[in-house]
């Protein structure tokens, strides 16, 4: 309580708990990594091939005759202009220790500020989101796990863009809500969540998961919505830093509030 | 006599970071098998030392799980509960110097009661802390139950794996 109510003390507590315990993590799983080979190379050719479909896609689309008419007269760089160099850029990381089991589930990467993690970046697993960087010390970072009570992640509908936030119930690490989508939303069985892209952590149309059961509530405008996550947090390995390369600019700009 | 407790301190709590924690049953199944080191604490042990050494114990646990606090404050209120405890389910026999709060020196339905009041008392301030709100009340209270006999089973195990009968 003393630690998480004034800062100093957080901070140095924190830094402390996250390099000791970092270390020690580090060497416990240099020798159950050897355990888990056959899940993390599984995993990665998973990834492989849903990445490269995607290569797939975007080569289709950059041939395409619609695409095509657009770079003859140059119109894409004349809408998108400087913006197009890209927003977010990729650190890989390991994970060194995770729980799924406590209300408060916390994640830890063995990379930290020495390698440019800071505060409020996301983490991405090979099937989707995992959660937020929310402490670092120099060789080590903590993250709020999405299965936390306290987490909440900006997200939408795939096929309309419906806007609602991811949270968690505490219950079952399967399975999360999506809150605050209106009921005249059409929304189906089995439509897949994506992160929306306006929260500065996630780049958009990361992964969530998929609509797994639908429920009015009663005397309520808005939907009760089960997500089955898409990632298996139970089997975390490897994971990857999101770094938003406009943070300093975007956090700049929120900070200026109307005058009067 | 302190020796052993000492060892007791690090094996419980190696148990626990590298073994226990990592036992993730459905979430609802939580074993905090450090709790055994605060059981078996001698009966003659001073207060200030068993209060500083489950504090000691809890934090080192927190440290490493990311509860600030919570082990470290269920860990000092059973330590701290102990001799009354003690105290309520008393046996006929006397407690001679010597006598340990163990299954061999005690008996099994003594430890047992023992046993039980402590770490339904520790799960239910640490899982309560953990969520820190009233709603799902009984969500939280099975939590509660479901990981206490878990925790005592894997305890009693314990005791009579490495059993041994006062001489």
């Amino acid at each position: 309580m003393v630690v998480n109510g004034n800062r100093h003390q957080s901070a140095v507590f924190s830094s402390f708990a996250n390099q000791f315990g970092g270390k020690i993590f580090t060497s416990y799983s240099s020798i159950s990594d050897y355990f888990q080979l056959k899940d993390i190379n599984e995993q990665l050719s998973i990834e492989n091939v849903f990445l490269r479909e995607q290569l797939h896609l975007a080569r289709i689309e950059k041939n395409s005759a619609y695409f095509q008419s657009f770079v003859s007269i140059d119109t894409t760089k004349l809408i998108q202009g400087d913006s197009a160099k890209p927003l977010f850029d990729y650190i890989s990381a390991k994970v060194v220790s995770n729980s799924t089991n406590r209300q408060r589930n916390y994640i830890m990467l063995n990379k930290g500020r020495k390698h440019g993690i800071r505060k409020n970046m996301g983490i991405i697993g090979p099937s989707g989101i995992v959660g937020v960087v929310f402490r670092t010390s120099e060789d080590y970072s903590s993250g709020i796990s999405l299965l936390n009570i306290k987490q909440s992640i900006s997200a939408k509908l795939k096929h309309n863009n419906e806007l609602g936030t991811i949270i968690w119930d505490g219950i079952s690490p399967l399975y999360g809500e999506l809150d605050a989508v209106e009921n005249y939303v059409p929304i189906a069985i089995g439509d897949t969540i994506v992160t929306s892209g306006f929260s500065h952590i996630f780049p958009g149309g990361e992964y969530i998961g998929t609509v797994e059961e639908i429920r009015e509530i009663p005397g309520k405008t808005s939907l009760y919505i089960k997500v089955k996550f898409n990632t298996n947090f139970k089997k975390l390995f490897w994971v990857s830093i999101a770094r938003n390369l406009n943070y300093e600019q975007q956090m700049a700009l929120k900070a200026i509030k109307l005058e009067n | 006599m302190l020796i052993t407790n000492i060892i007791r301190f690090f094996i419980v709590l190696i148990l626990q970071l590298l073994v226990f924690n990592n036992i993730q049953f459905s979430g609802y199944v939580n074993i905090y098998f450090y709790v055994l080191f605060i059981l078996l604490l001698p009966f003659e042990t001073p207060r200030w030392l068993m209060l500083i050494s489950a504090f000691l114990l809890g934090l080192t646990v927190d440290i490493f799980s990311h509860s600030y606090g919570m082990h470290a404050a269920a860990s000092v209120f059973i330590s701290y509960l102990r001799p009354y405890v003690v105290y309520f389910i008393r046996s006929k026999k006397e407690l001679d110097v010597g006598v340990l709060p163990t299954i061999g020196h005690m008996g099994f339905s003594w430890f047992l009661s023992y046993a039980s009041i402590l770490i339904f008392i520790h799960h239910f301030i640490y899982f309560f802390l953990e969520v820190f709100r009233l709603n799902d009340f009984l969500t939280t209270f099975y939590r509660v139950i479901y990981s206490s006999i878990a925790t005592i089973i894997v305890i009693i195990a314990e005791q009579f794996l490495f059993f041994k009968q006062r001489k």
